[in-house]
């Protein structure tokens, strides 16, 4: 296995575009070390691209701008998801909560992933875009287009994430996360996140739910957002919209079964949809 | 295709000559010897591996060893004073108030605690339950391990 370590953006896609699929690109490792083996078994390039300078946290007109080798710790200390809609980024990541994990980790990594983690349904529940790179073209996409299935993306074998983007939301916008794992250091069994905005009268403008690891890709509940649009949300309206949030087909895996998983992700559901209501009412 | 690397262990600079894909773990123990370092979980679940990189804890079986060169790393072994044989302080804290059972996950308590006391000598007792929040100890000793951190942080102060 050849190891290489490109200083610039365009030196790592070069060497990507020269390697393909035999290349792993690698920046906290997080992922790659332990899984090295029976993820990776065919590698034959190790690209580490913790010395691109893609480590920044801006904040412009636009929304929020994270460099994919950003660290789960930089973002979580940084100012900007201190309040306001983005908090629930803060929220998303104290849930893991082993602090050395968030040291290593990658903002980057945990939205390359496809896998078990929290950040992309958070990320998704706030219409982040993820900016591709290739040698010749670069893309935005939004990230619900991103996934394709359990640890398959869109990405081309010699594309790479740069950069994650998330957009300000309007005002009275709140957004809320839960998840639920076996013990604090496993990986999440169900997560979920939910944004909403409320109009006049706190009636509900605009909503996006958010089901991550209940199904790969993340599953985003459109027929309960469509129940939202336009009313209060009491009691009623939540119940309802709980029960087709979770109208999915759940998988079935070591750690939950599909039926505990459903159960477990109307809570999630619940739990979420209060927080980002709670949030926005209290917003300006 | 094996890639030198030069790594700093406890103040001393060892080559080796390790594979991309080799953790940091791994080599400490099976290359340089220093078997101080514990593996266990092998997923960064456990903390049993914890080395000290740059001063911050580090889960050495999550590290590939290629990117920790060049990084100030201490393992256990580095702890005590090499030329008087004196323990750190945790170190005499975990032998007289017995922060141990079986032993496994005490070097990477240490090293955690290590890491917390040198960026708050002053810690309370939830904010050293908050930084060994990554350290698992299967015999259940927490409530001693606790008690240890407290009581070498009180002794790196001068008091009893």
């Amino acid at each position: 296995m050849k190891y290489l370590i490109p200083s610039t953006t365009d030196e790592a896609l070069s060497m990507l575009d020269k390697y393909g699929e035999a290349a792993v690109i690698v920046a906290g490792g997080v992922f790659f070390t332990p899984h090295r083996e029976e993820l990776f078994g065919e590698a034959e390039v190790l690209i580490n691209i913790g010395k691109l300078e893609l480590n920044y946290i801006n904040v412009d007109e636009e929304g929020l701008k994270i460099g994919a080798t950003t660290s789960l710790t930089s973002l979580m200390t940084s100012e900007v998801i201190s309040k306001g809609v983005f908090r629930v980024l803060f929220e998303t990541m104290d849930e893991i909560p082993i602090k050395r994990i968030r040291d290593m980790g990658t903002v980057g990594g945990e939205v390359c992933m496809s896998a078990e983690n929290d950040l992309p349904t958070s990320l998704i529940a706030l219409d982040a875009k993820v900016v591709v790179v290739s040698p010749t073209k670069s893309r935005i996409l939004p990230l619900e287009e991103f996934y394709l299935g359990y640890l398959s993306t869109v990405l081309e074998s010699n594309e790479m994430v740069t950069e994650i983007q998330v957009p300000h939301s309007p005002p009275k916008t709140g957004a809320g996360f839960c998840k639920f794992e076996r013990g604090t250091v496993d990986l999440p069994i169900v997560n979920a996140a939910v944004r909403v905005t409320l109009g006049p009268n706190d009636k509900c403008k605009a909503a996006k739910i958010v089901l991550g690891c209940v199904a790969f890709p993340p599953v985003i509940a459109y027929n309960a957002e469509n129940l939202l649009i336009g009313k209060n949300l009491d009691g009623k309206i939540i119940a309802s919209v709980i029960e087709a949030a979770v109208d999915i087909e759940c998988i079935t895996d070591i750690r939950a079964s599909g039926e505990l998983r459903k159960r477990w992700a109307k809570v999630a559901v619940g739990k979420a949809l209060n927080k980002a209501y709670e949030q926005a009412k209290g917003g300006k | 295709m094996a890639v030198a690397i030069t790594l700093i262990v406890n103040g001393e600079g060892h080559k080796v000559d390790v594979e991309p894909w080799w953790s940091l773990a791994y080599v400490l123990r099976e290359k340089l010897g220093l078997t101080g370092t514990k593996i266990m979980c092998n997923n960064g679940a456990c903390g049993s591996c914890t080395v000290l990189m740059n001063g911050q804890p580090v889960s050495s079986c999550l590290k590939l060893a290629v990117l920790a060169e060049g990084k100030n790393i201490t393992t256990i072994e580095g702890l005590a004073n090499t030329e008087t044989g004196e323990l750190h302080s945790l170190q005499e804290a975990f032998i007289k108030y017995s922060g141990m059972q079986c032993g496994t996950c005490t070097p990477g308590m240490i090293l955690t605690a290590k890491a917390l006391l040198d960026e708050n000598p002053v810690p309370t007792e939830d904010e050293v339950r908050e930084a060994l929040a990554g350290n698992l100890c299967r015999c259940g000793s927490y409530k001693r391990i606790v008690q240890c951190v407290l009581a070498a942080a009180e002794t790196t102060r001068g008091g009893a």
